[in-house]
This record gives structure tokens, sequence and C-alpha cells, in this order.
């Protein structure tokens, strides 16, 4: 199953990988800010650990971006769990992401700016 | 379709309406003053564009797409976008991560001169220059020529390819052909081997010449600059603007464009603004014939004619007593404005400077330093050193070298970097002489009129695709590092030398190190990597405390007139001496006097227009001796009454794409003897050309654009806050506001070349600039006040006000202009629709719509240069400044990260970057420690159309008028 990147190491050439999520050219997204503030990889590329072939897990479109910057609490975790898969809060959901919210110093209102997204 | 037009015949109704006025009256152009209902008309359209596209004529952007098209083939047609597919590095190169820019030092060449750079590069790919703030000189500062050297780059009209006898060949091939040159060349101990090369200071260069000198002891050096001056004669002057209470001119634009113009204008800078009149703020006095940078922000200034200056001069000399009492006949103008000037210096000695123009005759420049040493000025406000231009003994000039390719003693003829075909005087007739040489070797950037006439063109590499050094304006050693790898088949300048030096397949890196192998060591050791990575080797700045040798005080020779006109001759602003011209920003970007795009002019005086009977864009004849050439006019408000100005670098036969076939070619007239000086005759010529002028483009209908305060009332009275039916903002801990001191704006035009490469401003060509759809999404209006002949002018960037109250925000239907939280006037490229509503609602016309597709058919070169940060706009959307909200977002981002607010001074702005003069600045109004705030405060703040009720968050602070002690 790893012939590919042991062939792209060997001829010294890129491994070709076949986009499942893009956005559009006017759409700009930073993974670095989202991953510091606790927004888990699993929220937008799904359970890729259970993925045979991968694919898009969420419709990644402007209602699905917005209502999570619209109430960012629910999507927040701590930073260690931020790679876990199936990551389960103990205790109350709606507690930590707000103490979350407040600990990240995440400007909930602000994040419904057009230019957040759109430059 | 109408353009606007001056009969010069209502010139007299002009001059009538403006004494008729009462109070101050600021006007833009002669047409606005003359105001005829044709003109309303014109003006009155949303954009002057209302009117129809000429039916048969092809339109001037596809022309310039037409290569854009050709090199994109097929590319697009597949059925799956290769944007679909991500082919990662096989091994990640180390710190880089894709997206994020990386940012290294190096360096662009202009005149011969360093202009120390830090570049940005996305993903090895750099799209951004700047100012190198860490050199001795150096400020995050740059000019409009280094802004878009970028673009230089990704020109895709430059030389890929060695060409022998205009056919494709190889390196090899030429290798080849060099050896056997060689051979022969040692026969004859290098006689008739003679070298053409540009102005540098290049020590790797240096090196290598005076090795090719030696192999070959016979060959012949030229050194050949078109637009550089004999400014400081026999030494390199190094002036200290922030010293001077009193600047005096003399034809010295010392602000405008060249190699010193960002150090003196930064320099400048710090005696203005704040600095009010009768205290700290320098006091500038200029004499000039033809209106420059510096003229138009002198207090007092007089238009003098080209061929009376060395009068001027001679009395101001003589009036401080470094001369005897002269005997030239100066106007009561002329000897008011010398014995202010005069009187000036003599009061702040120690502390004034006179300055006299390189394009005077050097023995009028010499009594500069005669009156500075003097006055005490020397060693405080200028300071001395030897040149460090690379000019030995044994160079000559380029008559020289025509008069050696006539008379058949030039066997090769090797030209490195310069374009003598097109930009030698005309009555050399260079082209004609070149024929008469054997072998013709031409090394340049472009197949131009000089590489066409080769045996050999062998293309070069831009700046920032090769290892150089060179040094700045004050000698300080910068170092030209690649920040990409040559995507064409080209070599760098020192690559070539090696070559005519026998070496195979040489490397300008080893060449570049091997120069400074004893000061730096191991290339790659400590020293060496830690002036790579600074940009310059510290240290190295020229000693400039050497005295002034002594001047000769010959006679003064006054030319005289007989009847006819002086002539003078001027780099243009925009392309320099025609090296710039294929770049499209440059051509796109408005001259900052006469606001014209795409051409170039010839300047009159309103007399000459009036007694020639001229309106502007009438083609005129100019004779110089028996060599003439055509061009269009321009009737210039302060221009000396019978001094014609033509501009150099336009006219361009094998300039590429974009250069091609624009303006008219002033060298044709440009004597041998006298670079910058004749005279000759001007008569109305056939015909008349569409100048596409942006001066009365956007304009605001309105009063009080531009405002004035004086020592004795130097605060704007307060207008009432303005009630207002919408809801207040705030609430978020930034406010985004940014001042603009019109004070300390230059109109130098950094701001808008800086604009549009960090925003991929598109460009549209002069067709559509004529209908006012120019994109640029900051101006500098220009305005003047007082008569047709010698006007007081203003310069106001005007970029997007920000509204608080944005009428443009009310009149969208789609939503797709809106406020954030922060206070920025969002514009949603992807929910526009295209009704123009915005535009016409917005009081400041700041806005800028997409007519056509004016990026889509651009090239993969030149997309390659656009800023991946900011959305490429498509036909029908409108667009206009976002206060760079991808760096104010990156800044967020950063901040986010780190889990901290934005620091103070943390968000620049593009246009914020590039001013030299520090004229803009940005930050957020909340805190009072920012510079926008503080600036708030001042007494001569004031908001545009602040009657409006708009609360616009980009504001104004108010300029100085010095009134001075009246003579």
């Amino acid at each position: 199953m790893l012939a590919p990147v042991r062939e792209s190491l060997s001829q010294d050439r890129s491994l070709v990988w076949q986009r499942v999520a893009r956005l559009p050219d006017y759409v700009y997204f930073r993974h670095d800010v989202h991953i510091a503030k606790g927004v888990g990889c699993v929220s937008c590329h799904g359970r890729i650990d259970e993925m045979a072939l991968t694919y898009k897990a969420v419709p990644l479109t402007m209602q699905f971006c917005i209502s999570c910057h619209r109430n960012p609490a629910p999507a927040l975790r701590p930073a260690n769990e931020i790679t876990h898969m199936n990551w389960r809060p103990r205790g109350d959901l709606a507690a930590l992401g707000s103490s979350l919210l407040v600990q990240n110093h995440i400007r909930v209102g602000e994040l419904t700016d057009c230019s957040v997204c759109h430059r | 379709m109408k353009t606007a037009r001056t009969p010069s015949l209502q010139l007299e109704k002009i001059r009538q309406k403006l004494h008729g006025t009462r109070g101050r009256t600021f006007w833009a152009g002669l047409e606005e003053v003359a105001d005829e209902p044709d003109f309303r008309e014109w003006l009155t359209a949303e954009f002057p564009a209302a009117a129809e596209v000429p039916q048969n004529g092809r339109r001037e952007f596809l022309r310039l797409m037409a290569a854009s098209f050709a090199l994109a083939g097929l590319a697009g047609c597949s059925e799956r976008s290769r944007a679909d597919l991500a082919a990662p590095f096989v091994e990640q190169p180390e710190y880089l991560v894709p997206g994020v820019p990386r940012y290294y030092a190096t360096a662009t060449m202009f005149g011969g001169y360093a202009q120390p750079a830090i570049a940005t590069s996305y993903d090895g790919r750099p799209t951004k220059l700047d100012g190198n703030a860490q050199h001795p000189i150096g400020s995050s500062a740059s000019d409009v020529f280094t802004q878009a050297a970028i673009l230089g780059l990704y020109d895709p009209d430059r030389s890929n390819i060695p060409l022998r006898d205009g056919v494709p060949a190889t390196w090899a091939d030429f290798q080849q052909a060099i050896a056997s040159f060689r051979d022969h060349w040692k026969s004859q101990g290098g006689k008739g081997v003679h070298v053409l090369m540009g102005h540098t200071t290049s020590a790797t260069l240096i090196r290598q010449w005076t090795q090719f000198l030696a192999e070959f002891p016979q060959a012949a050096l030229y050194l050949f600059e078109p637009a550089s001056d004999a400014r400081g004669g026999p030494m390199h002057l190094h002036h200290d603007l922030s010293q001077c209470d009193v600047l005096v001119g003399i034809e010295d634009d010392v602000l405008g464009p060249g190699p010193q113009q960002v150090s003196n204008a930064s320099a400048w800078s710090s005696r203005r603004g704040e600095e009010r009149p009768g205290a700290e703020r320098m006091r500038m006095y200029m004499a000039e014939s033809t209106p420059s940078l510096t003229g138009s922000v002198a207090d007092r200034r007089i238009p003098v004619d080209a061929s009376r200056l060395p009068d001027i001069a001679a009395a101001l000399a003589s009036a401080i007593g470094v001369t005897g009492p002269g005997t030239v006949q100066l106007s009561a103008k002329e000897q008011a404005w010398v014995v202010a000037a005069a009187r000036d210096l003599q009061q702040h000695a120690g502390r004034s400077l006179l300055t006299i123009g390189g394009q005077l005759p050097l023995e009028i420049q010499e009594l500069a330093p005669l009156v500075n040493q003097k006055l005490g000025n020397a060693g405080a406000t200028v300071r001395y050193s030897e040149p460090f231009i690379f000019m030995p003994q044994h160079a000559s000039t380029i008559a020289t070298l025509v008069g050696a390719m006539k008379a058949g003693e030039v066997d090769t003829l090797i030209v490195i970097d310069s374009n003598p075909a097109y930009s030698a005087p005309g009555e050399l007739a260079f082209a004609d002489a070149m024929g008469r040489v054997n072998k013709r070797i031409h090394f340049g950037y472009h197949a131009d009129e000089t590489g066409r006439l080769a045996n050999w063109h062998l293309p070069l590499a831009h700046m920032l695709e090769s290892w150089s050094d060179g040094r700045a304006v004050d000698g300080t050693v910068t170092l030209v590092q690649p920040v990409i790898e040559p995507f064409y088949n080209v070599i760098s300048v020192h690559q070539a030398l090696d070559m005519l030096l026998g070496v195979v397949d040489p490397d300008a890196a080893t060449a570049v190190r091997l120069t400074w192998k004893d000061r730096l060591g191991d290339p790659l050791g400590p020293r060496w990597l830690d002036a790579l990575d600074a940009g310059f080797i510290s240290g190295t700045a020229v000693e400039m405390d050497t005295p002034f040798p002594a001047a000769n005080t010959g006679t003064i020779v006054t030319q005289s007139l007989n009847n006819q006109l002086d002539i003078v001759f001027r780099p243009d602003p925009s392309v320099w001496d025609g090296r710039f011209g294929n770049i499209g920003w440059l051509q796109e970007l408005p001259k900052p006097l006469t606001k014209i795009t795409w051409d170039n002019v010839v300047l009159v005086s309103p007399a000459l227009a009036e007694r020639v009977v001229l309106a502007n864009g009438d083609n005129v004849e100019i004779a110089v001796g028996n060599r003439t050439v055509i061009g269009p006019v321009w009737i210039m408000p302060g221009q000396a009454s019978n001094t014609v100005t033509l501009f150099l670098g336009y006219g361009r036969k094998n300039g590429g794409h974009i250069a091609g076939d624009i303006g008219y070619n002033a060298y044709a007239v440009r004597p041998a003897s006298n670079a910058w000086h004749a005279v000759g005759t001007l008569r109305r010529a056939k015909g008349e050309h569409r100048l596409a002028s942006t001066q009365l483009h956007h304009r605001m209908d309105g009063f009080d654009l531009v405002r004035e305060v004086t020592a004795a009332r130097p605060a704007l009275a307060k207008p009432p806050a303005q009630p207002s039916f919408y809801p207040e903002w705030g609430g978020t801990d930034v406010a985004w506001a940014m001042v603009i001191d019109l004070d300390l704006c230059i109109g130098c035009n950094a701001c808008v070349t800086a604009c549009t490469a960090e925003n991929n401003v598109a460009i549209v060509g002069r067709e559509q600039v004529a209908m006012g759809r120019e994109m640029q999404w900051i101006r500098v209006d220009r305005y003047y006040t007082g008569d047709v002949e010698d006007p007081q002018s203003y310069f106001q960037p005007v970029p997007c006000m920000h509204c608080e109250k944005a009428p443009c925000e009310m009149g969208c239907p789609v939503n797709a202009t809106v406020h954030s939280d922060e206070g920025v006037n969002q514009q949603v490229y992807n929910r526009c629709i295209g009704t123009r509503t915005c535009s016409s609602y917005c009081p400041y016309k700041v806005r800028r719509f997409n007519w056509y597709d004016y990026t889509g058919g651009d090239d993969p070169s030149t997309i390659a240069a656009h800023n991946p940060d900011v959305t490429v706009r498509a036909r029908g959307v409108m667009e206009k400044c976002t206060y760079c909200i991808q760096r104010i977002q990156g800044a967020h981002a950063t901040a986010d990260k780190e889990n901290r607010a934005i620091k103070n001074g943390e968000v620049v702005t593009a246009c914020q970057q590039a001013c030299p003069t520090k004229a803009i600045v940005f930050g957020n109004l909340n805190n009072a420690d920012s510079e926008v705030a503080k600036r708030r405060q001042s007494g001569r703040h004031y908001a545009l159309l602040e009657e409006l009720g708009t609360r616009p968050r980009t504001t104004y602070l108010a300029q100085w008028k010095d009134e001075g002690e009246e003579s």
C-alpha cells in the first residue's frame, strides 16, 4: 500500500494527491488559527481513520463555516485533544466550550465579518 | 467620444476667472477653470466613460494581452482543473510552510546604485519588494521603480534564449564562438575590442573588468547612462536634509525620482509635518524651468527659463559674497527671490543648503559648494566623498565610441545591459555606426533596439534571479541574492563577464563570493551569512569628510536664445530612460504632475501655448539644429515661459508589447554635447493626440478638499458633530483608521505602485484609462491655487475613506459592501453583482469597477506576480481599497495564535510601508499610543467632505502655509 510513497522518494517525484476538500479561490482558510483555537481535525475532515477511500466529510459550504463562526463554543476542545478522532468531553460540553472561548480569547461576534474569510 | 480640451484662446478667460474669484480657489486642471458646458457634461458622467467605445478600434487592453493569449495556449481546457491535484515536495525544505511568505534581503540596481530591498516570497515565488529598514540608508520605504521591479521579473517579453543573428542558439554555441573571438582578440592585444556598459558600483563587475583589461590591455571601455546627470561633478554629494532649516534649490529635484529619492525624502520629512513654520519647519526656495516634485512643495518657487538659471545662480552666489558683484539683469520678481533666498541662507548659516541640479553645467554647479563652504553648511547639511560610481580614467564617452565605429576601428562591440541604439543622442546615429562593426555582442534583458542589431543577443537574468553586489547611495556595499531560480535560459552579468574571460559554465555566486573573500572569509561562514541575511556589509559606507576640491570660479557664459526656445530633457518619472517601459504598472501610473498615463508629452508654458495657439494634445514639432521630433503638447501651469520640456524613455521601436509604439522619442533631438539642454524651436504640427490624463477623473463634488493652516492660525475650526440616523459602531478593541499628512506628501506615487503590487490591481491600458476606468485603489489628486503662470501645488492621496456611515453600504442591493466590527468597509467580490450603485453613492469616488475581464487573459508569468493573499477580481465586480485587509487578518491570525491583542504598529498597509515621508499612517484609533490617535489630536486634523456626515476613518492633516517675512 505504501509503494507509491517509496517510489516517490526513490524517483524524487512528487506524490500527486487528489484534493477532496477544495475551497473556492475567494475563500481564505488558515489551518493554524483553527488549530490554535481548539478546533479538532475531525470537525472538518471527518473520521479519516475510518475512511477506506478519502471523501469530503462535511459540505464545506458557507453555511457550514459560518454556523461555527457564529457559535464556535461547541466545536472547541482542549489543545491536547485536537487530533483525537473520537474525543468526547468529560462533563458538560457547554461549560467546557464557554471556558475555552474565554481561555483562547476567541473574538466571538467578529468572526462573522466578511473579511475574515473573503479578501 | 468627448475629450476634455483647452482651446488656448480661452487662457485669457481662465486668467480672468482665477483673478475674479474671492478667496483661495483650488483647481485641478485648466479645463476645470474654463468650465465649458461640454466639459461639464464629460465630467458629470459617473465615469467619464459614458461615451461609446470607437467602433473600429481594437480594445487596447486586448492588445496588451495578445502575448498572453499566445502563451496561455491550451491551458485550462482539461476537464479536471489542475488545482484539484496537490503535489507536495518529496522532501520538505526546512522552514518552508506552503502559503506562508518568507523574506530575503536583496537589492535592485538603479542608475548604477543598489537600492536595498526586502523581497517577499511565497513558496519560492517573489511577489513584492519593499525597502530594507535594517540598511544604513534604509527604511521600509521605497520608490516606484523598486516596487515595480517585481513585474519586470515576470515580464513575458523578456529575452529567454541566446540569439545568433536572430536565430535561437545555445549558450554552448556562444561559448564556442567566444573561444575563437578570444584567440583573435589576444592576437591583437585587445585592440578593436570595445565594451559599453551602464553605470555600476559592483565590486565584482569592476574586478572582472580589471581582469579583462589585464588580459586585453588595449580594449576600450565606455560608460553610458542616458538619464544620469553630472551631479556633484568631481565629488559625490551627500545631502542631509534633516539638518536643513533652509533649502534653496536651483533646478535640483532632490525629492524627485532618482536613486536618492527615498533617503532624501525621508530626511526631508523630519523637518515638515508637525514642525511649524517659523520654528523647526524647513523653508524651501526653488528656482526651476520645469515644475518638479521639490518645486511643488517649496514655499517660494519661481519659474525661470533654463538659459537664465545660470544668471540666478550667479546672482545668488554674488549676494552671498562668494563671487564678485554680478552684471546680470534680473526681473523684479527674480531679484526679490534671490534677495530672500540669500538672506535666509545667511540667517541660517550652518543649517542651510544650496543645491544646484546636476543637469546644469558643471561651472554653475560648482557655485553650490562655494556657497555652502562660506556659510559653514559643508560638513553639516552637505558632505562630500570620492565618487564610487565606476568611472576609471581609461573609460570614455559614447560619442568617442561612435567616432571609433565610424572610423572602422571597432572590430568587436560588446554592449552590457545598455541600449545605445535607442538611447544614444540622435545626432550620433549610433545604430548606423554600429552597422560598421564586425562582431556585435549584446547582453540585455530584452531583444531591444540594440539587441536586434547584434550578431549575438544574449539574455541577462533579472536582479531577483542573480547574485551580484553594488553600493547604495551612501557607499554601503549591498548584496544581491537571487530569490528565484531563473525561469528562462538566462545568465547574470557576472557570468557574462566570466564567459568573456574564457571561463566555461561560470557561476555568479562564486564570482561574488570571490570578490568578498578577503573581507567576509569563508562563503558559508558566519560573516558571509550574516551579511547576506542583513543584505549589506556593515561599515562599508564611504568616508564623507573629504573637502570639495578648490573650484574654478571661471566666468559663466549665458547662452543667448536669439528668439529660440530652451529645450530641456528630463527622465520620465515613470519609465525613467526607457528601461522600465515594458512594465505595465509604471505605464499606467499617472505621472506626478501631469497625471498623464501611457504617454510622454511636450511641456509648454501657458504663455507659449497662447502665443503658438496650442491646446492640450495638439501635436508640435520640436527642432534642434536639423533634427526634429513630433509629440503631443501639454500646457503646464508653472512652466517657465520660454522653456519646452521633453521626456525621455518613449518612442520605442522594439520595447516589447507594452512599451512599443507609444509616445515620441526625445533622444532623437538630444544633442551629444549637452545631454540636458538645447536651444531650438517649436511649431504646431498636424493633428492631435488623445492623451489619457487622470487629473480630472474621480472628482469629488465639494469644497475645502485641501486645507491649509498658518503659523498665526495653526488650528482648523472643528465642525460640530453631525447627527446620524444610523447606529453607532464600536465595541471592539480595534478601530482601524488612517491619517494622511498633506504637508508630507511629495506626490511621488510610491503608495500607488505599492498598492498595485500588494492588491493585484489590474492594468487596463490607455484607452480604458482615457474613459476613466483606471483601477488604482489609491489616487494622488493634485490641486493648484493661484495663477496659471506660477501656481502653488498640493498633493492629496485619496484611498477609500472607510466611512463609519458609508453611503455605499446603504446603496448596495445585495450587501456586497458591508461594515466590519473594526470599522473596515468591506467589499465582498463573490457577492457583488455589479450594479455600480455603491460607486454612484460614493462622494469620494474611490470605487473601481471591472468593466472587462482585465486579468483573465494574463499570461502565466504575470499571474505568478500576484499576491496569493488577495483575490484576483473578475469582470463585473466592484473593488476598492480594503486597508490591506489581508495584512490585518494576517496580524489577527498571528496575534490569535499567541493569545494576545494586536500590537501597536503591527499592521502596516502597503501604501504606508512604501511612503518615503511617512505621510500615511495607519493604526488602531482605540489605542491612544498609536500614531493615528495622536495625529487625530492635531489642530491640523480634518475629514474630507466632513459636512456630509459620513464620518470617514481616513482623515487628513492640513498643509502648512509658510507666510514667512515678506521681503
